[in-house]
């Protein structure tokens, strides 16, 4: 089976749909994103790494506030799955892992 | 966001196109948020940042699902979008030769009409840059003359004080005198500057940015001068920021003393057809030249600011007898009118008073040229996709069986022409951003293709023009077969009488094709047989070995002594001087001689050159009757020389010894020549007085053949001990002779390379489609063969299909390029008739060109292996 990968983009995604618990929608999303990166970030963008990570199993959607007809609006709201939040902790346990292992020298040279 | 924002509507543009990008899944969602970040964005950056915002993120969502392949976002259309673009380029790699055919033709045709579309833009842009561009008119002149109305620019110097009293519709008005040669000078700087004389508005008609000093204190005074950026540099040095105020030393022949700079203009751009390095105030010239003052004469040229709302026409029509009521006498039947002076450029001919194209047909011609450039390519495709349709039918038929529509199938068509266009596009623009330079060269032009929002729009036009053009018919026709009957194996989707209107439509396109490239060859042939003409018959004097060189009047220059020591410089074979620049274009025409026994009130137009001694030697012409101007006389100033032209209209016998009046003055004619011709061929030989004065600055001198450069160096040191300052500018009249011409060796050199273009476009349509019917009538052949036909007779077979193609667009292409080039022709009073050899060759080049085209492919046919071409089925 094919390894399934984490991009660097998809775990803040993944992230801040699991931060903003059950709030988590398109707008909300990508209004959450720009203030921690404080850069504008394109929905579609934004749709296609949600799309991708649903794919993988790792964002489930439900759907909230339908219009009356078929074609007006709709708010899908994405919540984070147990293995969207392992995959999470394997990265961050894999990051914290190599961060550990930094030399105390070049440790210091980033805070001097 | 509970509240309803009543009239803040996302854009409908937005919306229309996610709904036929989005899968009916998806949409709700992206169109809740979008409206969410709408009405947020409203009230934080208003209405119109909040749209862009919408639609950019439209924008940004279609190009990401387009993306996604076959996931639960993407939807049919792009999709199927994906599958054409592969059946396309799938098609592509089938048909190698059918798919460079066509993108060759296509690229090629394109990037012709990208090149003419920049030169048509360029044309049309001249003059035009003026910020009053739509109120700025010139005056133009219609005088009386007994061969008709002739019309010219120049008019009276009175005239435009006298339109700002008198006429409310003018907001302002100048008389200018075209720029002329000076020579400016700083210290021991000297260089040469085109002086223009102006009235002190010139800078409020005319956008010429200032770079130092103030439009209306331009001329403050009558010694205040405006030069260009360039001049300030070349004179002062480019470090000198402010040279406002400071003094140069002008020699021209309006004024020679010391001048005050008072503005600075920007370099003067290459759309403006004044160019000039200084603009002086006018009033120099006037009070210089009192009688320039006169109603009488007709030494400006004056230019007119009309108000704001004023209307043309009317304003015509109220200045039409303007000059016969100053004048009543002198003036009868002058007429003006004005022209706005951005059109005069390429609307600069007159005909009966009335401006006609003059460049302006120019500019049609090539606009011609360029679509007929890309139809030819056009019906390329055109032809070998119906051609190569039978190949397609099973896949349209089994489409059809599994309930494909109609509209589908066109589209899936038509995504194979729009990607072969947007390809050729590309490699058009690669071809034109390599031979633009080459291009510039030869239209003398600055053009470059910038990628602006016109230049994109037409491009995309142009694209879209060809991509359908091209693409319908093949689209409608492929997909209009009969699944049944494909499928059942009929090689035909058609009732034989569809097939055979097909193969009509086919052979009338083919027809077209050759019948514009015939036109084209004989365009080319004929342009340049009467370039060649031009270039090499007897116009009256003898251009080879003939030279010219100007001095500067005042600084030590005299005339008489000069001429007679280059005539004893050894390797000078005779010299004389003349005014007015040389022969070739010598200006300045008109009446003003009477004699006895003149036929009353007939008003002529004479050329009135004025020339040193031995004019007539030097330059070769033949003297017919009398003697020719010599210094050893004293009073040549009274004597004439006259033409056959003039002798003729005079009718006299024994003419020589006849007296004439040059306006006041009466003169002894003392000679008659061969006709010559000043202006170009297209003009007529205009009677001539040929007039004598001593101190013409134009030196013209022939020359020995061999060891020219040592006699030219002589010439040199002896001008520089003269002249120390001065470039010595030596030069060849024959060069200048066909810079009259430039316009028409243009021509002839465009007319070179696209009907080279034209030609093997076409060449390539036949054969494409040469090679198609072989591969079609492969099993005909072999049997054929069979039993026992000849290679020469299979080969005739199939080229005889194509040589009749052929012989009927000779038989449209001769009279239609008849026509059309004795139309040009009549331009010429000499031209060369067209002689039916012309129309020969062209002919026969065409025949020769199709048949060596298709000769591979029938040849390669004719000599198949019989067995192997059988036994495939």
């Amino acid at each position: 089976m094919k390894k399934v990968t984490l991009g660097a983009f998809e775990e803040l995604v993944l992230l801040a749909t699991g931060v903003l618990q059950d709030n988590a929608y398109g707008v909300t999303i990508k209004l959450e994103l720009e203030e921690q990166l404080n850069k504008k970030i394109s929905l579609g963008a934004l749709y296609a790494a949600l799309q991708r990570l649903e794919e993988k199993g790792w964002v489930s959607s439900r759907v909230g506030g339908i219009t009356e007809k078929q074609g007006g609006r709709r708010k899908q709201y994405f919540d984070i799955t147990k293995e969207g939040g392992m995959a999470l902790n394997e990265v961050r346990n894999m990051r914290n892992g190599l961060f550990g292992r930094l030399p105390q020298s070049k440790i210091d040279w980033l805070k001097s | 966001m509970s509240s309803k924002h009543q009239k803040a509507t996302p854009p409908r543009l937005g919306q229309w196109l996610l709904k036929s990008f989005c899968s009916y899944d998806f949409l709700p969602t992206v169109l809740w948020d979008l409206e969410e970040l709408f009405n947020a964005n409203i009230a934080t950056k208003g209405i119109l940042k909040a749209r862009w915002i919408y639609l950019r993120e439209v924008l940004s969502i279609i190009i990401h699902l387009s993306d996604q392949g076959k996931s639960q976002y993407s939807i049919n259309q792009i999709a199927m979008l994906k599958h054409n673009i592969l059946i396309a380029i799938r098609g592509f790699k089938r048909f190698k030769t059918t798919f460079f055919i066509n993108l060759f033709g296509l690229a090629v045709g394109l990037s012709s009409a990208i090149l003419i579309y920049l030169w048509v833009a360029d044309e049309m842009q001249v003059d035009g840059f003026h910020e009053h561009d739509s109120r700025l008119y010139q005056v133009m002149r219609n005088a009386q003359r007994p061969d008709g109305v002739n019309t010219e620019a120049s008019t009276p110097i009175p005239l435009a004080a006298s339109f700002r009293e008198e006429l409310p519709e003018i907001e302002k008005a100048i008389n200018i005198r075209r720029p002329s040669e000076g020579v400016a000078s700083v210290d021991d700087t000297h260089i040469k500057a085109d002086v223009l004389l102006a009235g002190t508005q010139f800078f409020e008609l005319f956008s010429f940015p200032l770079r130092q000093g103030d439009k209306d204190r331009a001329f403050a005074n009558t010694k205040s001068v405006a030069i260009s950026t360039d001049m300030a540099e070349r004179l002062f040095g480019k470090e000198v920021n402010d040279v406002i105020g400071r003094s140069i030393q002008l020699k021209h022949y309006t004024y020679t003393g010391l001048l005050e700079i008072s503005a600075v203009f920007e370099r003067v751009p290459f759309k403006s057809t004044l160019q000039f390095d200084m603009v002086l105030d006018i009033e120099l010239f006037t009070k210089k030249y009192e009688w320039a003052n006169d109603w009488n004469g007709d030494e400006a040229e004056t230019f007119v600011l009309l108000n704001e709302g004023a209307d043309k026409d009317a304003f015509n029509d109220k200045i039409e007898g303007y000059l016969e009521e100053k004048e009543p006498e002198d003036r009868k039947g002058s007429q003006l009118f004005v022209q706005r002076y951005s059109d005069i450029y390429l609307y600069g001919e007159y005909k009966a008073g009335r401006p006609v194209a003059g460049r302006a047909s120019y500019v049609r011609l090539f606009t011609y040229v360029a679509i007929f450039l890309v139809l030819i390519a056009c019906i390329n495709f055109v032809n070998l996709s119906t051609a190569q349709a039978s190949q397609k039918m099973k896949e349209i038929g089994v489409k059809k069986a599994l309930g494909s529509g109609r509209s589908a199938l066109v589209t899936q068509l038509l995504t194979e022409t729009i990607v072969m266009t947007v390809i050729s596009v590309l490699i058009a623009l690669l071809l034109v951003a390599l031979l633009l330079p080459g291009f510039n060269e030869l239209v003398g032009k600055q053009l470059s293709l910038q990628l602006n929002l016109v230049n994109g729009l037409v491009i995309l036009g142009l694209a879209t023009v060809v991509g359908i053009g091209a693409g319908s018919y093949p689209a409608f026709y492929i997909s209009g077969f009969n699944p049944v009957a494909v499928l059942k194996g009929s090689s035909i989707g058609f009732t034989r009488s569809k097939s055979v209107s097909e193969t009509m439509i086919r052979k009338s396109l083919v027809i077209f094709q050759f019948t514009i490239s015939l036109v084209f060859v004989m365009a080319f042939v004929v342009i340049n047989q009467q370039l060649t003409f031009v270039q090499t018959t007897d116009i009256g004097y003898d251009r080879d070995d003939l030279n010219y060189f100007k001095m500067k009047p005042g600084y030590g220059y005299r005339p008489k002594t000069f001429i007679a020591a280059l005539e004893n410089i050894p390797g000078v074979v005779s010299a004389s001087n003349m005014t007015q620049g040389t022969i070739v274009g010598n200006p300045g025409e008109g009446g003003g001689f009477t004699w006895e026994g003149q036929t009353p009130d007939q008003e002529v137009s004479f050329g009135r050159p004025q020339v040193g001694a031995g004019f007539v030697e030097t330059l070769g012409i033949d003297l017919l009757e009398g003697r020719d101007f010599s210094s050893e006389f004293g009073d040549e100033d009274a004597k004439l020389i006259i033409n056959k032209a003039t002798a003729d209209l005079m009718g006299m016998d024994n003419i020589v010894g006849t007296m004439v009046m040059d306006s006041d003055k009466p003169k002894q004619i003392i000679g008659v020549v061969a006709n010559f011709n000043v202006h170009s061929l297209r003009e007529e030989i205009m009677p001539t007085f040929i007039r004598y004065y001593a101190n013409g600055a134009t030196v013209m001198l022939r020359l020995t053949d061999g060891a020219e450069q040592e006699t030219i160096a002589r010439i040199r040191d002896y001008y520089e001990e003269i002249h120390p300052d001065y470039p010595f500018e030596f030069a060849f009249i024959d060069a200048q002779y066909n810079d009259l011409y430039q316009a028409e060796t243009r021509v002839a050199k465009l007319s070179t390379y696209f009907t080279t273009i034209a030609i093997i476009v076409s060449c390539l349509g036949i054969f494409g489609l040469a090679s198609f019917t072989v591969r079609r009538r492969r099993k005909e052949i072999a049997i054929r063969k069979l039993h026992g036909s000849s290679i020469r007779a299979i080969v005739w077979l199939l080229s005889l299909e194509f040589m009749k193609v052929i012989a009927v667009s000779i038989t449209i292409g001769v009279p239609v390029s008849y026509f059309l080039l004795q139309n040009w022709l009549e331009g010429f009073a000499f031209r060369i008739g067209l002689s039916p050899r012309y129309f020969i060759i062209a002919a026969v080049l065409m025949i020769l060109m199709a048949w060596v085209t298709i000769l591979s492919q029938t040849a390669k046919s004719a000599k198949v292996n019989v067995a192997e071409s059988l036994r495939s089925e």
